[in-house]
C-alpha cells in the first residue's frame, strides 16, 4: 500500500515536471502557426493581389518559413468588403491574414460598409504598386501632353478604362481631370488584365493599368506608356525609360497602391512578430526580387509604427481624392 | 395544386416588390449620355415579375373561388412523408454544422438516415457513416486544403495526422 | 504553319518523356477527382499543386498543372449524368439529357457519349491552339463590350425553345434568374444592389450553389416522393459494347458534335465563355435537330453538343493566356499565377521569349487530352457502379457531398443554407411548371450580359446603335433575332407551303 502510494507520488512528480518542461519549451520558442494559415484575398482570381498571395504562399512552403501551409482563399464580394469583414470577425485568431490593396480604404468609403483599417492589426507593407498612363501603340499620341491636349479638345469623348468603380483607377482618372481640366468617359471593367486587352483591341482610348497588368502587351509592342504616376522614375531595368508625369506634363501627379498584410484584431505582439519576420524573409528571396522587377513594383517593406503612420496618411489622402471627385458614399 | 401555385406566386410577388423598392432607390432611369443606371434592369425585371405573378394570382384566386382547391394535390398522396424525412434531417444537419462541424454533423445525419429511414443493419450503418466523413475530411481538409467549418467542438475532433 | 508543325512535334516529344508522361497521369487522375466533386474544380487542384511545382522545371510543372485542368474538364459532367448534380458550371446543360438517359438505365452509355464528345471538342481546340493561335487572338481582340453583349443575346435566343408550357411562368422564371444574378455589387457604379446592408447578400447568389440546390436536391425530393430509387439495373456497368455504341452514336450525330465543338472553341476565347458555350450549343443543337422533341428525355445529341462545347471552350481558354496574357477561365487564372512563379510572364512575349516552354505546353495539351480520354474511360465503370449502391445509403452521402460543394465554392456557410432553400424552390418550381433551364441561364449570364450592355452604352455615351455595330455585333444580332422568331417564321413558311402546295 505504502509502496503503491509512493509510486503514484513519483509518477505525479514526473508528470508535473514533464508538463513544466513542455510548457517552458512552449514559451521559450517563438510563436508559429499552429493550424493552416488562412490567407484571405479581398479580390477575385487573377488580379494583382491574388497573384501576389498565390506567389507568396508557395514561397513560404519552399523556404520552410511556416510549419503549416498558407491556404489562399478569395473573398471578393462587395469590392473586398466580404474579406475585410471576415477578418474583422476573427478576433484573436492568429491563423488568419489578409493581403490588401487600396480597397482597404476605398471600399468602406464608397459603399458605407462598417469597416476601417484600424479594425485590423497591421503587419507589414510589402511593396507599392505603380500606375502608368497607357495608350494603344497605334494611336498618334507619343507623349502624355499630346494625349491630354487631345482629350481637352473633346470633353467626354475619350474613354478611360479602369478596374471597378470608385476605386484607384477612377480616383486617378479624377485626379487627371481636375489637374488638367479634362473630362474623360470612365468605363469600369472587372479586372486589370481585361482593361489592358480592351485597350489593345482599341475599344477604349487609354488606361491607368498597373505595370504588371500591361507589361506583356507593352513588351509585345501593343501598348505605349506615357507617364508614371510617381515622383521618381521606377529604378528597375525594364521600367527606367518611362517618364514620370512631372517630366511629361510638368504636374507632379503621384498615386501608389498599397500591397500589404494585416491580421485579425486582438492578436498578441508575439504572433504579429512572427508574420513580420516571415514576410521580411519572403521579400529577401531571389524569387521575390525577380517578381518585383518583372511586375514593376516598388520594393518598400515597412512595418511597426512607421507603417501605421503611413496608413493614416494614406487614408486621409485617399479620402481627400475621393471627396474631390464626388466618389464618397452619400 | 392551386393553393401551392397561389403561394409560390405570392412569394415571387413579394420578392418582386422588394426588388422594385431597391431599384427605385438605386436609380432606375436611363440617363442620357450615361446609359442605364444601377437600378434600371432590376426595375423592369421586378415590374415583369409583379405583372406576371399578378396574372397568375388573379387566375388562381378566380378558379379557387369557382371550383375550390382544385384538381390534383401538389404533393402526391404519401409523398410528403418521404420528402420530410429527407428535408428535415438535411436541414438539421446544416444547422448543426455551426455547433459540431460539418463532418461530425454529416456523421450524425448519415447514421440517422440509414438506420431510421433506410432500416439498414447497424454494422453497415456505422461503417459507412464513419468512413465517408473521414474520407471527405482527408480529401478536403487535408489533401485540397479547403478548411471546412469546424463548429465549436470541431477542433477537438481533428484526426491526429 | 510549317514551323508550327515542327515545333509541335518537338513539343509533343518533350511531353512524351517518361517523367512528363507520369506527371500527366498524376495530374489527370487528380483532375478527374476534383472535377467530379461539386464545388471543387480545376482551380482548386492547380492551386494545391503549385507549391509542389516550384521545385520542378517549368515545363514539368506546367504539364502537371495543365493535366489537372484537362482531368477536371473530363470529370465535370460525371455527376451531372449520374445524379443531376453539375460538378462544374459548364456541365449544367449536360443534366438536361444526360440525367434522363441515366434514369432510363443507360448511365454507362451517357458517360461514354460525354467522354467522346469531350475528346472531339478538345482536339478541335488543340488544333486551333497549335496552328492558328495568333490569327485567332487577333480576332478575339475585336470583341468589345458591344460584341460580347450580342453573343449573350444569341445565347438567350438559342434557348427560346426551352421554356415551359406556360409563357407567363417562363418569363417569371427568366426574370427571377436575372434578379438573383443582380444581387451584390454593381460593377459599373460600385453601388450595392439588393443587399439591404447584409454582408452575406453582398456575395450574391453563386450559380453553382443555386444549381446544386435546384437540380440536385430538387431531384432528390422528386425521387423520394415518387418512391423511386436512384438505382437502375443496367446502369451500373460500362461495357465495350457501350463504347462501340458511343462511337457510332457520335458519328451519327456528327452535326451536333461539330456544332458544339465549334461554338465551344469560339466562345472559350473570352473569359467565362465555357458556360454560355455549353448552353448555346445545347439550344442550337435542339433547334436544328430533326428529333428536337426528344431533347430533355435523354437525346444523344443533347449530351454531345454541350459536352463538346464545354471541353472545346476549356481548351481554347488557354489561347488568350498564351497570346494575350489574360486568363480564359478561373483555372487558367491560377495557372497564370503559376507561370509567374516559374519566372515566366504570360502574354504575347511568351511565344517569342520562351518558345520551348509554350510548345511543350501545347504538346502536353495533345497528350493530356488523349490520355485523359483513356483515364476517364477506365474510371467510368467505377462511377457507374455508384448507381448500384442502395438508395438509403447513397442519398444521404449525396446530400453531404452537395453541402461540402456548396460550402467550398466560396468558403461560406450561408451558401449551404441557400442550397437547401434552392432545393425546396427547385422542387416547387418543377411541380408547378416554372421551367428551370431559362432561370439558371439568366442567373449565370445575367451579370455578364448586364455589364457588357452597360459598358457598351457608356462607351457610346448612351447611344444604343452601338449594340448593332458592324462588322461583328450586327450579324450576330441579326442571327439572334432570326432564331428568336424562328418558331413563328417557320410556322408561317409551313402554312404558306401547305396552302400553296395542294392549291
Amino acid at each position: 500500500m505504502r509502496k503503491g502510494f509512493s509510486g503514484l507520488k513519483v509518477a505525479a512528480i514526473v508528470v508535473c515536471s514533464l508538463a513544466l518542461v513542455f510548457s517552458s519549451i512552449g514559451t521559450a520558442k517563438a510563436w508559429v502557426p499552429d493550424r493552416p494559415v488562412e490567407f484571405v484575398i479581398p479580390a477575385g482570381t487573377g488580379g494583382g493581389a491574388d497573384v501576389m498571395a498565390r506567389f507568396i504562399s508557395p514561397l513560404v512552403t519552399k523556404y520552410k518559413l511556416s510549419p503549416k501551409p498558407w491556404i489562399v482563399i478569395n473573398k471578393s464580394a462587395g469590392a473586398g468588403a466580404e474579406g475585410f469583414m471576415y477578418v474583422k470577425g476573427q478576433k484573436g485568431n492568429p491563423n488568419v491574414i489578409i493581403i490588401t490593396l487600396d480597397n482597404l480604404f476605398t471600399t468602406p468609403l464608397a459603399t458605407g460598409v462598417p469597416f476601417n483599417w484600424r479594425d485590423l492589426t497591421p503587419v507589414a507593407r510589402l511593396a507599392l504598386d505603380e500606375f502608368v498612363l497607357w495608350v494603344n501603340a497605334g494611336s498618334p499620341y507619343k507623349t502624355a501632353m499630346e494625349y491630354i491636349d487631345a482629350v481637352k479638345k473633346a470633353p467626354g469623348k475619350f474613354v478611360m478604362g479602369g478596374t471597378g468603380a470608385k476605386q484607384e483607377d477612377q480616383i486617378i482618372t479624377v485626379m487627371l481631370e481636375q489637374t488638367f481640366g479634362l473630362k474623360f468617359n470612365y468605363v469600369p471593367f472587372k479586372g486589370g488584365g481585361e482593361v489592358a486587352v480592351e485597350l489593345v483591341g482599341n475599344h477604349i482610348n487609354s488606361s491607368v493599368n498597373n505595370p504588371a497588368e500591361a507589361v506583356s502587351q507593352w513588351k509585345a509592342g501593343k501598348l505605349r506608356p506615357l507617364g508614371l504616376f510617381d515622383h521618381q522614375r521606377l529604378e528597375l531595368p525594364d521600367w527606367k525609360g518611362i517618364p514620370t508625369m512631372k517630366e511629361a506634363t510638368g504636374k507632379d501627379l503621384a498615386y501608389l497602391m498599397l500591397r500589404g498584410i494585416f491580421m485579425a484584431p486582438g492578436v498578441t505582439k508575439e504572433q504579429t512578430e512572427y508574420y513580420v519576420q516571415t514576410l521580411k524573409k519572403v521579400t529577401e528571396t531571389p524569387e521575390w526580387k525577380k517578381y518585383i522587377s518583372d511586375n514593376g513594383l516598388k520594393a518598400a517593406f515597412l512595418t511597426g509604427p512607421d507603417f501605421v503612420k503611413w496608413l493614416g496618411e494614406k487614408e486621409t489622402m485617399t479620402k481627400d481624392f475621393m471627396a474631390k471627385g464626388g466618389l464618397l458614399k452619400k | 395544386m392551386r393553393k401551392a401555385n397561389l403561394g409560390v406566386a405570392i412569394f415571387l410577388f413579394l420578392i418582386g416588390a422588394i426588388v422594385m423598392f431597391d431599384a427605385v432607390r438605386l436609380g432606375w432611369r436611363w440617363d442620357p449620355g450615361f446609359g442605364p443606371g444601377a437600378g434600371y434592369l432590376p426595375f423592369y425585371l421586378a415590374l415583369g415579375i409583379l405583372i406576371g405573378t399578378s396574372v397568375i394570382i388573379i387566375k388562381q384566386v378566380r378558379q379557387l373561388v369557382k371550383e375550390g382547391a382544385g384538381d390534383k394535390p401538389l404533393i402526391e398522396e404519401g409523398g410528403l412523408k418521404p420528402i420530410l424525412w429527407v428535408l428535415v434531417p438535411s436541414a438539421v444537419m446544416v444547422v448543426l454544422v455551426s455547433v459540431v462541424g460539418l463532418h461530425f454533423a454529416a456523421f450524425l445525419f448519415l447514421l440517422f438516415y440509414m438506420r431510421v429511414v433506410g432500416k439498414i443493419g447497424w454494422l453497415e450503418c456505422i461503417l459507412v457513416s464513419v468512413l465517408i466523413p473521414v474520407a471527405m475530411y482527408i480529401t478536403f481538409d487535408r489533401l485540397f486544403l479547403i478548411p471546412l467549418p469546424d463548429g465549436m467542438i470541431g477542433p477537438y475532433l481533428k484526426l491526429p495526422f | 504553319m510549317e514551323s508550327n508543325f515542327h515545333n509541335l512535334v518537338m513539343g509533343i516529344s518533350v511531353s512524351m518523356q517518361p517523367y512528363h508522361f507520369l506527371m500527366a497521369m498524376v495530374g489527370l487522375v487528380l483532375g478527374v477527382i476534383v472535377g467530379v466533386l461539386p464545388g471543387l474544380g480545376g482551380a482548386n487542384g492547380v492551386a494545391i499543386l503549385i507549391p509542389l511545382t516550384v521545385a520542378m522545371e517549368p515545363i514539368s510543372g506546367i504539364i502537371l498543372l495543365a493535366s489537372i485542368y484537362w482531368g477536371a474538364l473530363y470529370g465535370g459532367s460525371i455527376t451531372s449524368i449520374l445524379f443531376n448534380i453539375p460538378g462544374e458550371p459548364w456541365s449544367v446543360a449536360t443534366t438536361f439529357d444526360g440525367y434522363p438517359l441515366a434514369k432510363k438505365g443507360k448511365a454507362g452509355k451517357a458517360l461514354v457519349l460525354s467522354f467522346f464528345s469531350h475528346f472531339v471538342g478538345a482536339v478541335l481546340g488543340v488544333i486551333m491552339l497549335s496552328f492558328f493561335a495568333p490569327i485567332i487572338a487577333e480576332f478575339a481582340l475585336k470583341f468589345g463590350p458591344a460584341e460580347i453583349f450580342s453573343v449573350m443575346v444569341l445565347t438567350f435566343s438559342a434557348f427560346v425553345g426551352l421554356g415551359g408550357k406556360d409563357p407567363v411562368k417562363t418569363l417569371i422564371s427568366i426574370f427571377f434568374g436575372f434578379i438573383l444574378a443582380a444581387v451584390g455589387m454593381d460593377i459599373v457604379t460600385g453601388q450595392l444592389r439588393m443587399t439591404f446592408g447584409s454582408i452575406n447578400l453582398m456575395g450574391g447568389f453563386n450559380f453553382i450553389v443555386a444549381v446544386i440546390g435546384l437540380f440536385g436536391l430538387g431531384e432528390i425530393f422528386l425521387t423520394v416522393e415518387e418512391g423511386l430509387k436512384l438505382e437502375s439495373t443496367a446502369g451500373g456497368r460500362v461495357t465495350f459494347k457501350d463504347m462501340a455504341w458511343g462511337i457510332k452514336e457520335i458519328a451519327h450525330e456528327w452535326k451536333s458534335l461539330l456544332l458544339g465543338a465549334v461554338i465551344g472553341c469560339w466562345m472559350g476565347l473570352k473569359p467565362g465563355g465555357a458556360t454560355p458555350a455549353s448552353f448555346m450549343a445545347y439550344g442550337f443543337a435542339k433547334q436544328g435537330h430533326k428529333k428536337s422533341a426528344e431533347f430533355g428525355n435523354g437525346a444523344s445529341a443533347g449530351i454531345i453538343a454541350p459536352e463538346a462545347a464545354a471541353h472545346g471552350a476549356g481548351t481554347s481558354a488557354a489561347l488568350p493566356m498564351v497570346t494575350l496574357g489574360i486568363p480564359g477561365s478561373p483555372t487558367m487564372a491560377v495557372i497564370m499565377g503559376g507561370l509567374m512563379i516559374f519566372g515566366l510572364l504570360p502574354g504575347p512575349m511568351l511565344f517569342k521569349e520562351h518558345a520551348n516552354f509554350v510548345w511543350g505546353f501545347i504538346g502536353s495539351c495533345w497528350i493530356g487530352n488523349i490520355l485523359g480520354l483513356f483515364v476517364v474511360l477506365a474510371f467510368a465503370p467505377l462511377f457507374a457502379a455508384i448507381l448500384k449502391i442502395r438508395f438509403a445509403i447513397i442519398m444521404p452521402i449525396i446530400v453531404y457531398v452537395c453541402a461540402i460543394g456548396a460550402y467550398a465554392v466560396n468558403n461560406r456557410m450561408i451558401d449551404v443554407y441557400y442550397m437547401i432553400i434552392f432545393g425546396v424552390l427547385g422542387y416547387l418550381f418543377k411541380k408547378l411548371d416554372y421551367p428551370l433551364a431559362p432561370m439558371v441561364l439568366a442567373l449565370v449570364l445575367g451579370d455578364m450580359a448586364e455589364s457588357a450592355l452597360r459598358q457598351a452604352l457608356l462607351i457610346s455615351s448612351g447611344n444604343p446603335i452601338v449594340l448593332f455595330r458592324p462588322p461583328i455585333a450586327l450579324p450576330i444580332m441579326i442571327v439572334a433575332i432570326i432564331i428568336f422568331f424562328w418558331p413563328t417564321i417557320s410556322g408561317i413558311i409551313r402554312k404558306r407551303r401547305t396552302s400553296v402546295g395542294p392549291g
